[in-house]
């Protein structure tokens, strides 16, 4: 039986989208006969100043073998797990340290242009560009984390989409008067752009959230200061019986964050058969989505997002059918038997 | 043994170049010794007549350094040096921190500050580097973080001159030579004169008693609470007098605190005096005060000199020379928030009571010249040397193992791992850092892809 440890990285009591697809990994390489184990490691991200350090943490770790088993593979992550020295290291990469990267310079990104930070960054650019070019492959969850690492590392990687959790459990039960998002509530899923939206839209339309996150306080007070209450609805955490549901019964999927690594929104929603809204800043969502063919992509702003909603109001149910069977077919090939095949390819 | 000593020489105000000036005579007796000033033209001419006198990069190739290294940025040169080409070094003061900031921040060049601070303290001296170099960090601070840790790990050997920082630095560098040399007593004057004749040739009153605080006044040396305190006694003592036997940090009031407390007639503010000055300074008082507050962890050539000539000296509870000389030789006065109230005390207790006074500075005089006698100093300097020396090619190896290049990714990286074994203590602990980190900082082909 071949041995393989997943490299995950850890910011205890958080959960997110991350850990929950490094234990869907390891349960269906355990499904397809790998001997398999998940090595955790803890990282905080902040001070700047302390990244480096925590990343080299991972350098120090030897994982060639355990108890006298060998580890035949190891599946780094996202930073700075890939900083594991192995012989067979082949990375599915979920995102770099990306304020070291895209978000620089950004509302998003805590690091300055001071010397100090400027050291931090650079250190950050050789430790990813040499640790990843010694894995025998690159792996990435979208197309998007792809590019970003040949546009800063000059590096080549393959996409490789992660199923959604509830894969063949998502149906179309008609197109009801809502908009739907799932997720966490974060700054860079761009909430506000879209409650701002619904403000302006002229449809009856209803926008429903489900998710928690640092930005529920703020993403309140503003449902509260526009007098939208009434049309867009904060639902919490919700269990996947009713993820899965309220895909089935809303209109369409919402989903508008700024240069997305992958997001599961997109993948959920056209499996269910529905459209996608989104930008053309988006990210990820755009390997998918196609205008006015799988769903609407707007400009980033509440003007252009109320537009694309309206329009979606005027849109016929056979049109919406069409949009949502033309997402569907996207998507449909992704699944875990293909994850597990190319992961471990090296092993064959 | 061909010797370098790297340190200023008179007359420098830097206490350490009188003490290195000092030793020259014994030391040239079994070695052939060259300074390594910064200008060399500069140096009293009767040291340029005792040895070879040459600035840096112009001394004949020795077979040992050994750098003076002292807190203040006089000595910035040496620690360059010391850094460049690991010797022995001479630790007059345990804590660097000023030398540090004199030659980055007070050039307005915080950035090499701040890296060390890093590499020494990890995150908390990331934080509070940029503090003190913002002139936010107080004096406590600075005194807190000794910023030496390079300075020790690139040295042969260290020689300490309190047992407080020998204890220190053999913790820092455990494997590392370390000697504890006490600190010398020299006394430039053919005979000490006696008080009343020191006191006609300093113009000081006959008649009265004198409290003096000797060396450079520096917020650390207490002068605000011994002010106030000698003018409180004024009411029992009325010829008390305050000598401040030294020159003035620019930035202390203390012409405003002796105003305030009316000490005016009282007080003398003498300036930088020359050395034989500054010893019949001592004779002359009844009384030596030399609080230090907060230390260093330096063995105050002042101190020495003072109990040499036989005066009893206050020192601050918890500095060296209050931990390290024998009980009943110095009489400590506690920091804390008792410091005034416990001043006021034990120096009203002295002055009332002259024969406390001789008894304290006899069993001072006597310790000072048994344990701190110049020749047999510089005898034990001269064998520590030699064992340095003949092991130098040991210790050479044992430094340039993991050594951090600065300014290197690679360097960059090292320190950020060591300094997690240096917290835990493990300074001397050879990491393999070469073979887990190097790979990280080459280039490397384009990886094969996964397509």
């Amino acid at each position: 039986m071949k041995t393989v440890v997943i490299c995950a990285v850890q910011a205890p009591f958080i959960v997110g989208g991350a850990e929950i697809l490094v234990t869907e990994l390891r349960d269906n390489l355990a499904r397809r006969g790998f001997k398999v184990d998940v090595a955790n490691v803890p990282f905080k991200w902040y001070p700047t100043s302390e990244i480096v350090r925590q990343g080299l943490a991972w350098r120090l770790l030897d994982l060639t073998e355990s108890n006298g088993t060998p580890v035949d593979l190891v599946i780094p992550t996202k930073f700075p797990s890939y900083l594991i020295r192995h012989p067979r290291k082949v990375a599915w990469l979920f995102h770099q340290h990306r304020e070291a990267y895209d978000l620089f310079g950004t509302e998003y990104c805590s690091m300055t242009d001071s010397p100090e930070d400027r050291r931090v960054r650079e250190a950050i650019h050789t430790m990813d560009t040499t640790s990843l070019s010694e894995c025998r492959s690159i792996f990435t969850i979208s197309r998007n984390v792809a590019d970003r690492l040949s546009r800063y590392n000059s590096l080549p990687a393959t996409p490789l989409y992660p199923p959604p959790h509830e894969l063949g459990r998502y149906h179309n039960a008609g197109f009801g008067d809502f908009i739907f998002y799932a997720g966490r509530l974060d700054r860079l899923k761009r909430l506000t752009l879209a409650i701002d939206a619904m403000k302006r839209v002229k449809a009856p339309a209803k926008l429903k959230i489900a998710g928690t996150g640092p930005l529920e306080t703020e993403l309140r007070k503003q449902i509260e200061g526009l007098g939208v209450g009434d049309r867009v609805e904060l639902l919490g955490f919700v269990s996947a019986a009713d993820l899965v549901k309220l895909y089935a019964e809303c209109r369409a999927a919402l989903y508008v964050p700024l240069n997305e690594d992958y997001g599961y929104v997109t993948v959920e929603s056209f499996l269910s058969r529905k459209p996608v809204i989104t930008t053309t800043d988006a990210g990820g969502p755009l390997e998918f989505v196609t205008h006015e063919t799988s769903g609407y992509v707007a400009e980033p702003t509440p003007e252009s997002l109320a537009e694309a909603i309206d329009r979606l109001w005027q849109t016929s149910e056979t049109t919406l059918r069409a949009m949502g069977d033309a997402g569907h077919g996207r998507v449909v090939d992704i699944n875990w038997d293909h994850v597990i095949d190319r992961l471990t390819e090296t092993l064959r | 043994m061909r010797v370098a000593v790297w340190s200023p020489l008179p007359p420098s105000p830097s206490g350490i170049a009188d003490y290195v000036a000092e030793t020259l005579g014994e030391l040239t007796r079994d070695t052939a010794v060259e300074v390594v000033v910064e200008d060399p033209l500069a140096v009293d001419e009767q040291w340029r007549r005792l040895v070879r006198v040459c600035r840096p990069g112009e001394e004949t190739p020795p077979d040992l350094d050994v750098y003076h290294v002292g807190n203040s940025p006089a000595h910035a040169y040496v620690h360059r040096a010391g850094l460049a080409r690991p010797g022995v070094a001479v630790l007059h003061d345990w804590n660097l921190h000023y030398l540090h900031l004199g030659e980055t921040v007070e050039r307005g060049d915080p950035e090499p500050y701040l890296r060390e601070m890093r590499r020494a303290y990890g995150a908390a001296g990331t934080l509070l580097g940029r503090q003190i170099s913002r002139a936010l960090g107080g004096e406590i601070l600075p005194a807190l973080y000794p910023l030496n840790e390079r300075v020790l790990e690139e040295s042969l050997a260290v020689v300490a001159l309190s047992r407080t920082v020998a204890r220190l630095a053999a913790r820092a560098v455990p494997g590392r030579p370390v000697l504890h040399l006490p600190h010398h007593i020299a006394l430039p004057l053919a005979e000490l004169p006696t008080r009343a004749e020191a006191r006609r040739r300093l113009d000081l009153p006959a008649d009265a008693l004198i409290v003096t605080a000797p060396g450079l006044a520096t917020a650390a040396k207490r002068l605000d609470v011994a002010v106030r305190v000698v003018a409180r006694l004024r009411a029992r003592f009325d010829r008390l007098h305050l000598v401040v036997a030294g020159g003035v940090d620019p930035r202390l009031p203390l012409e405003e605190w002796i105003r305030k407390a009316g000490l005016q007639g009282a007080a003398r503010v003498t300036g930088r005096v020359d050395l034989a000055d500054f010893v019949r300074h001592l004779v002359a008082a009844d009384v030596v005060l030399a609080l230090r507050f907060p230390s260093f962890g330096e063995m105050s050539g002042a101190v020495v000199r003072a109990m040499g000539v036989g005066r009893p000296v206050l020192v601050t509870a918890g500095t060296p020379p209050a931990d390290e000389m024998p009980d009943g030789t110095v009489v400590p006065v506690d920091a804390g928030l008792s410091e005034e109230a416990e001043l006021e005390a034990l120096l009203s207790r002295l002055l009332a009571d002259e024969p406390l006074r001789q008894s304290i500075g006899r069993l001072a005089r006597a310790h000072v010249l048994e344990q701190h006698d110049l020749p047999r100093t510089v005898r034990r300097l001269h064998a520590f040397l030699a064992e340095a020396h003949q092991r130098k090619d040991e210790l050479s190896a044992a430094i340039a193992q993991d050594r951090a290049e600065p300014g290197t990714m690679l360097g960059y990286f090292k320190e950020e791992v060591r300094w997690g074994a240096r917290d835990l203590g493990l300074t001397g602990a050879h990491l393999g850092l070469d073979d887990l980190l190097s790979d990280l900082v080459k280039a490397r082909p384009s990886v094969q892809s996964g397509l």
